[in-house]
């Protein structure tokens, strides 16, 4: 059977590619990995989705589903499977602003979505860092998160229900549109977060929050990481709830300041806060956060919305200058996630910071600290295969640690191909029930195959986008 | 000239420049982004990948408008890769066949409109050739395309009693050639232009076109070091003009938009004078969606409207469709190439040159 041929008689000649440079562009995404496709499909319906899996069972060849491939963990790449990009299912489906619930189509995209929701002053409250551009039905397949998830919480929280293409082609609705359910097994909750392993998303029914009246943000400034972490810690367990908390150690606040020019204390950590509410609750909240701040070398909070966004900016360009500081290293999204119990924060963050200092690496320690979700990133020498020896064993000594705090090996990132070997550590015997559920449900394991660490490791699954050297 | 390695290198993969590119928009394959642009031109240069008609089909399909550039973290310099990398690929002969006759045409006639040389300033009244210390760099565009905006802005010149002068030969600045990676050629347009400024000897340069403003300031000081020459756009003149009562517009009474065109706007930073000379003409002004660094593009620039001309085209369709939201009677903007882009797509709605409401004002 000619599968090409097949394809384009389900989705159309204009919606399928397969020519060498297409392929080169899907064999990417914000990992480090690389693999190559077979084909590309974009599916514009429900209906061209299952005959997609109908025919991909039929004829055994790998799938996988894939939105705007802003995933840091190599999950929305496949070698010689077939891609379906979802992103022409990008309509809103229905606005149930009296349920405070929408229903969208997978391919919608979050900051899109939350401009239109915001003129009936609501909103879909996870925000990744990558809101412009990724879209639903990745955030769901990687129970996404960012800044405000501390006070809302993740992705996880904001499914009510899915519509969803099952590994055989067969569908299924989970969930409800009522907020609270226990009716039966909560199958959303399995296939939040499953990476595209479990199942394609036509639709999702979402939850809304109200946008809140006014905000308040703030950073402290401490010469001491540990005591930044302790901080966090009393601030969390204090009753006050930040709508965001950050941290950012000392070379993350360097490199703010040396690359983008940003005003910023010369000190050891520095937290940022945020809190939101209607103006005699953020007052109030900010000054208790002040008071619980009294370790610090220096508290401000910010006098007016200009400068509030100056340190929100400071701290999303964090990422893309540390990616300039050397023009001959680059940053690897490699041990890039990680979370403790919030008791282990000052842990975590010094232990993490003192691993780079013992090998010498040029990395930093900043993320979403108030769940006690950590971020690292790491300059490197891409074409030296010496600097990817010490990343690979960076990378263990990294999770081990963690791990021995009782931690996850991913926050919000996901386990994807990069932490595959670490999926077992963490979770033991329970990951063969893992497989065994992918394998019920997965029966000839088309649907994104070896991710996840759903499988033993296959061959197929590099761990460098390009071989060292060969830049 | 840009490290391209290190800028293929700082790109993180990310694909936020997913929520901007105009290509992208419109085609909506991973190859028509950004991001996959870097990726292609990365497995040029590095032997991955041979050059051929695929491609190029993607190569050449981009704007240079460099909203990638703002949204990018890192600010990678997209568009300067893939303009670096379309000059491998026109060494080897592979471009867009309606590029091929871009360059003939400059090469014979110094235009890209298959124009004659000869006629290029036939229908501009006005212009003078004189002593003085600024030069009046009209373009091809409005040259051959759109002389009642020359014509307006020479107007305005005369009602300010401002001193003007053409080169004593003018001819393309190159910006085309160095966007679909013709180099050679615009290198030899570029000094034969210096050349003529030199001649004259004049001090300060002024361009009605953002496309040959941001060529002379940015290109040209890239490939022959600093001119020792003012450089601005008329808005930026005018403005000035304006702000000390050298001239004085009257009212009008209109609804208008802004479109901020991308050489003027997010390359040179030129955002507030021409919402200054708006102001000062009295209209009433409603932003478009997105606007300055932000704003998003006509889809004319680098080539693209000549060898992708009903993409391109689609691509002002959406802006227009963005003014229409925004309930005004008129576009106004400040280069002859959005204006041409956005007419041939505007039915109803007015697309005006602002030089063309300020002539009218001083009437």
């Amino acid at each position: 059977m000619d599968v090409i041929k097949a394809l384009t008689d389900i989705v159309g000649e204009e919606d399928i590619r397969t020519d060498p440079v297409e392929l080169l562009c899907y064999s990417r995404d914000a990992s480090v990995h690389q693999l190559f496709p077979k084909a590309v499909v974009r599916p514009s319906s429900r209906e061209e989705v299952v005959q997609i899996v109908k025919l991909a069972n039929r004829e055994r060849f790998p799938i996988v589903p894939r939105g705007a491939g802003t995933n840091l963990t190599g999950q929305t790449m496949l070698k010689d499977g077939v891609i379906l990009d979802l992103t022409l299912m990008n309509h809103v489906l229905d606005l149930r602003l009296e349920d405070f619930q929408v229903i969208v189509e997978p391919g919608v995209v979050q900051l899109q979505l939350n401009e239109q929701l915001m003129k009936h002053k609501v909103f879909f409250p996870p925000d990744p860092a990558s809101k412009k551009a990724c879209t639903i039905g990745g955030m769901i397949a990687n129970n996404s998160s960012g800044l405000h998830c501390v006070k809302y919480g993740t992705t996880k929280q904001y499914v009510l229900g899915l519509e969803v293409v099952l590994p055989t082609g067969h569908i299924i609705r989970t969930g409800s549109h009522v907020f609270k359910s226990v009716s039966g097994y909560d199958l959303t909750s399995l296939f939040i977060g499953s990476e595209g392993t479990l199942g394609i998303f036509t639709e999702a029914t979402l939850k809304l929050r109200p946008s809140p009246e006014t905000k308040l943000t703030a950073y402290a400034a401490f010469n001491d990481l540990r005591i930044a972490g302790q901080t966090v810690h009393r601030i969390m367990t204090s009753g006050v709830m930040p709508s965001a908390i950050e941290i950012m150690d000392k070379i993350a606040v360097r490199t703010v300041r040396e690359v983008r020019g940003i005003d910023m204390p010369r000190c050891e950590a520095l937290l940022l806060f945020e809190v939101d509410g209607d103006m005699e609750a953020v007052k109030r909240d900010m000054n208790r956060i002040k008071g619980l701040c009294d370790k610090a070398i220096e508290v401000r909070v910010a006098t007016d919305l200009k400068e509030a966004e100056e340190l929100w900016n400071a701290r999303s360009s964090l990422v893309p200058s540390f990616s300039r500081l050397d023009p001959k290293l680059k940053q690897v999204p490699i041990a890039e996630d990680m979370g403790v119990p919030i008791s282990r924060i000052p842990d975590a963050v010094t232990g993490v910071r003192a691993i780079f200092d013992k090998h010498g690496i040029l990395g930093t320690v900043y993320g979403h600290i108030g769940d006690g979700n950590l971020h690292t990133r790491i300059l490197i020498d891409y074409n030296n295969p010496e600097h990817w020896k010490l990343v690979r064993g960076l990378h263990g000594e990294i999770y081990e640690f963690i791990l021995s705090l009782d931690g996850t090996v991913t926050g919000e990132h996901g386990i994807g191909i990069t932490r595959w070997t670490f999926l077992k550590k963490e979770h033991r015997e329970a990951v063969e029930y893992m497989r065994a559920i992918k394998n019920l449900l997965d029966p000839n394991n088309i649907m994104n195959p070896g991710k996840m660490a759903m499988a033993e490791y296959p061959e197929a699954l590099p761990f460098v986008a390009w071989e060292a050297g060969r830049l | 000239m840009i490290d391209i390695d290190g800028e293929i290198l700082t790109c993180m993969m990310c694909g936020y420049c997913r929520a901007v590119c105009p290509i992208f928009d419109q085609i909506g394959w991973e190859s028509a982004n950004s991001r996959g642009k870097v990726l292609v031109s990365a497995a040029l240069r590095y032997g991955k990948m041979k050059p051929n008609a695929d491609i190029a089909e993607r190569l050449f399909a981009c704007t240079t408008c460099e909203h990638c550039k703002e949204i990018c973290p890192p600010s990678v310099e997209v568009a300067e890769i893939i303009q670096l990398t379309r000059r491998d690929l026109v060494k080897k002969g592979i471009m867009k066949p309606a590029h091929k006759v871009i360059i003939k045409s400059l090469n014979d006639n110094y235009n890209p409109l298959q124009e004659s040389h000869a006629k290029r300033f036939a229908n501009i009244e006005g212009l003078v050739r004189q002593k003085s210390k600024t030069a009046y760099f009209v373009g091809c565009m409005d040259s051959y395309r759109s002389p009642s905006l020359a014509n307006a802005l020479i107007t305005v010149l005369k009602k300010a009693e401002v001193s003007f002068s053409l080169l004593p030969e003018e001819r393309c600045c190159g910006s085309v050639l160095l966007r679909i990676g013709e180099v050679d050629l615009a290198r030899r347009l570029a000094e034969f232009n210096i050349k003529q400024a030199r001649k004259l000897g004049v001090e300060r340069v002024v361009f009605a076109c953002p496309g040959c403003y941001r060529t002379w300031k940015k290109d040209y000081t890239e490939l022959f070091g600093s001119l020792d020459l003012e450089l601005l756009h008329y808005t930026e003149l005018f403005d000035e003009l304006i702000q000390k009562a050298v001239i004085q517009p009257e009212k009008i009474n209109r609804h208008v938009t802004y479109f901020d065109p991308c050489h003027l706007g997010r390359h040179l930073g030129v955002f507030d004078e021409p919402r200054s000379i708006l102001s000062a003409l009295g209209v009433r002004l409603t932003e478009m969606p997105k606007t300055r660094s932000d704003a998003h593009c006509c889809g004319a620039g680098g080539g693209f409207r000549a060898a992708y001309k009903d993409q391109s085209l689609a691509i002002a369709q959406k802006r227009v469709e963005e003014a229409r939201s925004i309930g005004v009677d008129a576009i106004v903007t400040t280069c002859p190439f959005c204006v041409h882009n956005l007419s041939d797509v505007a039915g109803d709605m007015e697309v005006l040159e602002l030089a063309e409401l300020l002539a009218h004002s001083l009437k």
